[in-house]
């Protein structure tokens, strides 16, 4: 595997992961990237530094391009954005017209270049394209760039999620959820691993995606 | 009462400054306590913990003392504060607890040394929703990040509603860095206790006030 590869010979194919409702009807789907290069990418993905940003924002175009080119489902597509990349669907990305288009963003994203990425949320904002917070409630958080995205959905990270299996902490958690909730914005937890899971979380959140409900898989042609 | 107390511990090089903070009525609730070492000795203090130590021994006040805590492995250290007059509040961000687990940092444990918990940074800073569950804090400090984007009035309103389901689990909500009375009715309606240099001088001239009346 070399590290350098130019990132236009990769060998990378999406897959997808349905994100349900309580009633276990697929509301979105979301995309991950898989193929021989794949651990490549992940690893610049998640050791990012400035020097290599170039090469980050081309492969995180790259992966949404694949994802979007590949993606057959009529429900809305949650893109993961990488919080380098201010402009989260770049040129020449092309709006699909056939389903609606989720970008999930981490808090991470205020560290570089908050006000030029806001800026483009709020140009994408007007296309019909919503936003969501992902792995919240685990990692860097910042209220105050939630606030200013104003996200549709907050995704509940895994470690939240787990937590969930004592009776307290799934009050806690639907305590401070139910702020957001009041906003309009819809909750998903991340990691469903279990029906138990799944039970317990029904009152607490409006979505749920993981492997009890599906490992990500290759969609095929609609 | 001083508002300020000053105590010099030469035999350790540390000068210890207290900082009042105060309710919504200007009632003081805590002290926390503010050192400054002598250079020599600053990095031997904090391994032993004594820079707690000579802080909770120098406050002589009912209130409760807020503590800088720079290391989360000095559980043992705990039983230092024993025979403390005032509850110790131990002042930790989240990235000190990353390495936390139930067994190393009981929150049983800390209440049954009279030891309570302030998570500062709070809402700008790294974050674990299931230690927050699991720690039980008495006391948020909201970031200073957090304490800024609150001039745009939606932004205060959203965080005020989203507070508002940890202040009603009895958190209590310590805004730091108050500098003029704007500030201070800015963040009023959700903090519960406010600091910095406003709310020093406001509670200086309170007590110069007292004094001089007798």
């Amino acid at each position: 595997m070399e590290p350098n590869k130019p990132v236009s010979t990769l060998q990378l194919h999406p897959v997808y992961q349905p994100i349900v409702d309580r009633q276990l009807s697929v509301v979105g789907y979301e995309s991950f990237i898989r193929g021989t290069d794949a651990n490549q990418v992940l690893t610049d993905f998640l050791s990012p530094s400035l020097q290599r940003l170039d090469r980050i924002v081309s492969l995180d175009s790259l992966c949404k391009q694949l994802a979007l080119e590949k993606y057959t489902g009529s429900a809305p597509l949650f893109l993961n954005s990488h919080p380098y990349s201010c402009d989260p669907f770049p040129q020449p990305l092309s709006l699909p017209k056939r389903h609606g288009l989720v970008i999930e963003l981490t808090e991470h994203a205020l560290v570089h270049e908050e006000q030029r990425l806001l800026k483009n949320v709020e140009w994408l904002s007007a296309r019909g394209v919503r936003f969501a917070i992902d792995d919240f409630g685990y990692g860097f958080l910042s209220l105050p760039f939630i606030m200013r995205l104003q996200p549709q959905f907050i995704k509940l990270a895994k470690e939240v999620v787990q937590s969930c299996i004592y009776v307290r902490s799934r009050k806690v958690v639907k305590r401070i959820v139910q702020p957001f909730r009041d906003m309009g914005i819809q909750i998903i937890a991340e990691g469903i691993e279990s029906e138990a899971q799944f039970e317990n979380l029904q009152s607490v959140v409006d979505a749920f995606q993981g492997y009890w409900i599906s490992k990500p898989k290759i969609l095929l042609e609609a | 009462m001083r508002i300020i107390e000053k105590q010099e511990r030469s035999e350790f090089g540390v000068q210890v400054m207290f900082e009042p903070v105060v309710n919504r009525d200007f009632q003081l609730v805590a002290y926390e306590a503010i050192m400054q070492f002598d250079t020599a000795n600053q990095e031997q203090l904090l391994d032993l913990s004594l820079d707690r130590y000579i802080a909770s021994k120098t406050h002589k006040e009912s209130v409760p003392l807020i503590l800088n805590s720079q290391l989360i492995a000095t559980t043992p250290y705990f039983n230092l504060f024993a025979d403390s007059k005032s509850e110790i509040v131990l002042q930790v961000e989240f990235s000190q607890l990353q390495s936390y687990s139930r067994m190393q940092y009981p929150s049983d444990r800390l209440a049954g040394n009279r030891v309570q918990i302030v998570l500062s940074g709070f809402l700008q800073c790294y974050f674990s929703l299931p230690i927050l569950i699991d720690l039980r804090p008495k006391y948020i400090k909201l970031a200073w990040e957090v304490i800024q984007s609150c001039a745009d009035d939606d932004t205060m309103y959203g965080i005020a509603k989203l507070l508002k389901p940890l202040k009603e689990s009895g958190t209590l909500v310590i805004v730091d860095g108050i500098e003029d009375r704007n500030r201070f009715e800015r963040v009023e309606p959700f903090a519960d206790a406010f600091q910095g240099f406003w709310i020093t001088e406001q509670s200086q001239r309170n007590f110069q006030r007292r004094f001089l009346r007798g």
